[in-house]
């Protein structure tokens, strides 16, 4: 059951992480669209720079949580070697008191954004509640994967999982 | 003893900034010390744009200073001055004001905040590389828009708007990747226009105009013998202000041509091309915001 | 009082071991929830918005994400090869490879830690076969991987234009004179060094036409590098594209050099993708978190205290920069590169500018600062990134950089005393 639990978050965070890493892949697209068709026709895509800092911000909650599991977040790890097991405690519920605040300051301005039906007001209009929501899913994902982490330092799991980087040529 | 952080987006030599920074004195003056407003130009205090309005009305802020048609995307009628060729003129913006501010407390009010005064940017104008005697000169041109309004005018005179922000433009322009600009004097000067373009052209398509807000939990937070210092100050300094733009843009436009920059006039011809062009487009925008813009507008034409 | 004990929070926060990124997040939440009557958490999540949201942050990931894809070609085992032949007679030989390795691909990447890696990677290994001491070749390429920010294109310089509110191209002219010259410093240090200990790494080689043959047979292996940096200059300065969207072409050609070599593959492009969420998310917490914190150090009057203390002091130009340095150096101690510049900035940026340096110098004064705490233990980027590469101890490491740490320490106040070798460059555009 533990075991399945574990899993299927893990599978999710890494699910959300390729959403961000295509997301970053896709502002690269866009704004090369962008400079083809500025450069070539004569036309210019007036959504680029915008949608392109939604993403941006999407991307970076996106893949918050996969970071965090996978050990990619910097910390300092100064007095871990007091006593590595109740470091990694007390760090996780400090991370995670401090993740739900933001999960729920995230999600208050996404509320905000959806009740009031407040746009961008730029000539793309966008409603922003569409950004806010991917920016507070991938806040929560990250609350989430801490208490899963707490759970994992108390009961002595692994803390972190490999992200597998073996593509290289060679 | 009341202290306030009053944010603006605009540098600290910037006149919209000098100008708030005599009103805060003023106030200092006037309540002996009781209401101290301290401002954070440039951003400093990391509110600057389009969260402006929600900012001062959720209390982030006790008092803000924001560009009005940035905050379309809260209440789409503080765009009405930027609706494209609706104001000619610096003296037709003054005219409209009268009727817009009862509309402007409206909005105001109806978001936790009261308007203590506003102060309005010089006209705009499109800094171009090339000459522009006619209409067809204008086409193809890439030029950096800010707003809707000024995109869509100049898509209609065949232009090829760019957005980018503001920290692109240059560098932009150093490369050519655009070849011209729309935004006012004094933001000319910041950019030091005159090494990538060669001439200013007073284009007027829309009008910007920066309010200052405050929080009406703070405002009733002062005692009713401050509160009535504090908008005989901001009613004694607001014209003040105004004529202030309009030196600001006169003194900015003979630094520009001092520094090489040809200060042109759109042909009669070439204007009426435009606002025709505009009229459909401003006719779109104006029955999206309703009845009251409507009657603003009805109202100041009728004058 | 709320100085007092913000600082507190910081330390007690930062030590605790939470991420660096939350744990600034909560040294705001906690200062303005005691000290401030305010909606804490609208400024949280606006601030927050506001900093990831800021257009010029836009080519961040994908400078890191071009680095991604680099790392997944046959770019840098080409730039070894090249770089052989022309360094192996010099006194230190190889080693030079680091420093020389580090400085192109600088010129293409924008981050510290991917260069250190990325050139890390094949040098380590290879330097090693060769029977080069361990300690000077991670020293070297501790050293040399910090050029990564200095010499543009730079994450660190436009996140200190975003900040400094100043441009971003004159600040990337800026770094490159002090980041060739530290390059310079490095390449000698090694020489000198290798002369004074009789270090003779490389066999003679007898005949030197065969050598000229090597070097320039080396040439054709450069081809990716001269056509990703002719790409990368050539859509900004011909007028194709803007300074951020030239990364994006950067990332473009990058696919097309790999396609060309046949490196490029579907696991490639989602491993690098994958790659490049981890770091942007990593950054990206850590800028959103440092935003709140400037706004909330503001809001407590912090920067105002802090900067009227230092100005009670009436330190000459010279001397504040020496106060700054040692300041630096003890917070880059403990403090990652980035969090470093966001949250001092508001306090320090006014400071220098009031005693008449300027803003474009002071991004490259701080790039320096920053590139010393890559390399300073416990908390140094650039230590972990090698001490993935050979399992050394941190200290071992942080020993084996120290020579290269005082060449830093030594530029900086070249630095001071001639500013004009940053201010040159970029006085000209
Ligand atoms: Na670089
Ligand atoms: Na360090």
């Amino acid at each position: 059951m533990w075991q399945a639990v574990n899993s299927l978050v893990d599978r999710f965070s890494r699910m959300l992480a390729y959403l961000s890493g295509g997301a970053i892949l896709l502002i690269a697209i866009m704004q090369m669209a962008e400079i083809v068709l500025r450069n070539g026709a004569g036309i210019s895509l007036p959504f680029v720079w915008e949608y392109a800092s939604y993403l941006h911000v999407s991307a970076i909650f996106l893949g918050a949580a996969f970071t965090l599991r996978t050990d990619g977040h910097i910390r300092v790890t100064l007095i871990r070697g007091l006593n590595p097991r109740l470091f990694e405690i007390l760090a996780t519920v400090v991370g995670l008191a401090i993740s739900a605040y933001l999960t729920k300051a995230l999600f208050g301005l996404a509320w905000g954004y959806g009740i009031t039906g407040r746009t961008s007001g730029t000539i793309n209009n966008v409603p922003l509640v569409i950004p806010a929501i991917f920016v507070s899913a991938g806040a929560v994902m990250l609350t989430l994967q801490l208490a899963l982490r707490l759970v994992q330092a108390l009961i002595g799991s692994p803390l972190v999982v490999p992200w597998n980087e073996t593509s290289r040529a060679d | 003893q009341t202290n306030w952080d009053l944010p603006l987006a605009w540098p600290a030599d910037n006149y919209i900034t000098k100008n708030e920074q005599r009103f805060a004195d003023e106030v200092k003056a006037a309540t002996n010390g009781e209401v101290a407003i301290t401002l954070h130009p440039g951003g400093s205090l990391g509110f600057k744009g389009p969260e402006m309005f929600s900012a001062v009305r959720d209390g982030l802020v006790p008092i803000g200073d924001m560009l009005l048609n940035q905050q379309v995307g809260e209440n789409k009628l503080m765009g009405l001055e930027s609706l494209p060729y609706l104001i000619g003129s610096f003296d037709e913006l003054r005219a409209f004001q009268k009727h817009y501010r009862l509309l402007l407390d409206e909005v105001f009010g109806a978001a936790n905040q009261k308007v203590l005064f506003t102060i309005p940017w010089p006209q705009q104008q499109i800094f171009t590389k090339t000459e522009i005697s006619t209409i067809g000169d204008m086409s193809g041109i890439k030029i950096r828009s800010y707003d809707k309004s000024s995109t869509e005018i100049f898509q209609a005179a065949g232009m090829t708007p760019v957005q980018l922000p503001w920290g692109e433009v240059i560098p932009s322009l150093a490369a050519g990747a655009i070849d011209a600009v729309a935004t006012s004097s004094p933001s000319a000067i910041d950019g030091a226009f005159w090494e990538f373009l060669k001439y200013a052209y007073p284009t007027r398509q829309t009008w910007n105009t920066n309010v200052v807000s405050v929080n009406l939990d703070a405002w009733n937070a002062l005692s009713e013998e401050q509160q009535g210092q504090i908008t005989a100050i901001a009613e004694k300094l607001e014209p003040e202000f105004w004529t202030a733009a309009q030196e600001v843009d006169t003194s900015a436009m003979k630094t520009l041509a001092d520094n090489g920059m040809v200060i042109g006039e759109l042909s009669e011809e070439t204007r009426t091309e435009l606002r025709e062009r505009a009229a459909p487009l401003r006719e779109a925008a104006l029955n999206e915001m309703g009845d009251k813009a409507k009657a603003v507008v009805e109202a100041f034409q009728k004058q | 009082m709320p100085i007092l004990t913000t600082i507190l929070l910081f330390l007690l926060l930062l030590t605790s071991g939470a991420w660096v990124g939350l744990a600034l997040m909560g040294v705001g939440i906690g200062g303005l929830s005691l000290f401030r009557s305010l909606p804490v958490d609208k400024v949280l999540a606006q601030t927050v918005w506001n900093g990831l949201t800021s257009p010029e942050l836009v080519a961040l990931p994908l400078f890191i994400l071009m680095a991604e894809l680099l790392f997944r070609s046959r770019f840098i085992d080409g730039l070894f090869s090249a770089l052989e032949p022309w360094v192996r007679r010099l006194p230190g030989g190889l080693l030079h490879t680091n420093v020389l390795g580090c400085t192109f691909f600088a010129l293409i990447s924008g981050s510290s830690a991917a260069t250190t890696s990325a050139v890390g990677r094949i040098t380590v290994r290879e330097l090693e076969k060769r029977g080069y001491e361990r300690s000077v070749v991670m020293g070297s390429l501790a050293g040399a991987g910090t050029l990564g920010f200095l010499i543009p294109p730079s994450v660190i310089l436009i996140i200190y234009g975003v900040l400094a509110q100043t441009s971003v191209l004159k600040l990337f002219a800026a770094g490159i004179l002090p980041g060739l010259l530290l390059a310079g410093m490095f390449v000698l240090y090694l020489g000198i060094r290798a002369i004074v200990l009789k270090r003779q790494y490389e066999p003679e080689q007898s005949s030197s036409e065969n050598i000229w043959k090597e070097r320039l047979r080396a040439f054709p292996t450069l081809l990716p590098f001269f056509i990703l940096m002719g790409v990368l200059l050539g859509s900004m300065y011909g007028g194709f594209a803007s300074p951020s969207e030239a990364a994006s072409v950067a990332v473009f050609t990058t696919l097309v050099i790999m396609a060309v070599e046949g490196t490029l593959s579907v696991k490639a492009v989602t491993d690098a993708c994958i790659g490049t969420a981890r770091t942007a998310s990593m950054l990206g917490l850590i800028i959103a978190a440092a935003s709140f914190l400037s706004t909330a150090a503001v809001y407590l009057g912090l920067p105002q205290a802090i900067s009227a203390q230092i100005n009670a002091l009436d330190l000459s130009p010279m001397m504040l920069i020496a106060l700054l340095v040692m300041i630096y150096i003890v917070l880059g101690c403990f403090l990652e590169g980035m969090s470093l510049i966001v949250m001092t900035l508001p306090i320090v940026l006014p400071l220098v500018t009031n005693v008449g340096y300027d803003k474009i110098w002071f991004g490259v004064f701080l790039v320096i600062v920053v590139e010393m705490a890559q390399i300073t233990p416990p908390v140094g980027l650039n230590l972990f990134v090698i001490q993935g590469l050979t399992g050394e101890k941190l200290g071992q490491i942080a020993k084996a950089v120290f020579p290269f740490f005082l060449i830093m320490i030594a530029f900086v106040f070249l630095l001071a005393a001639f500013p004009e070798i940053a201010t040159f460059l970029p006085g000209k555009l």
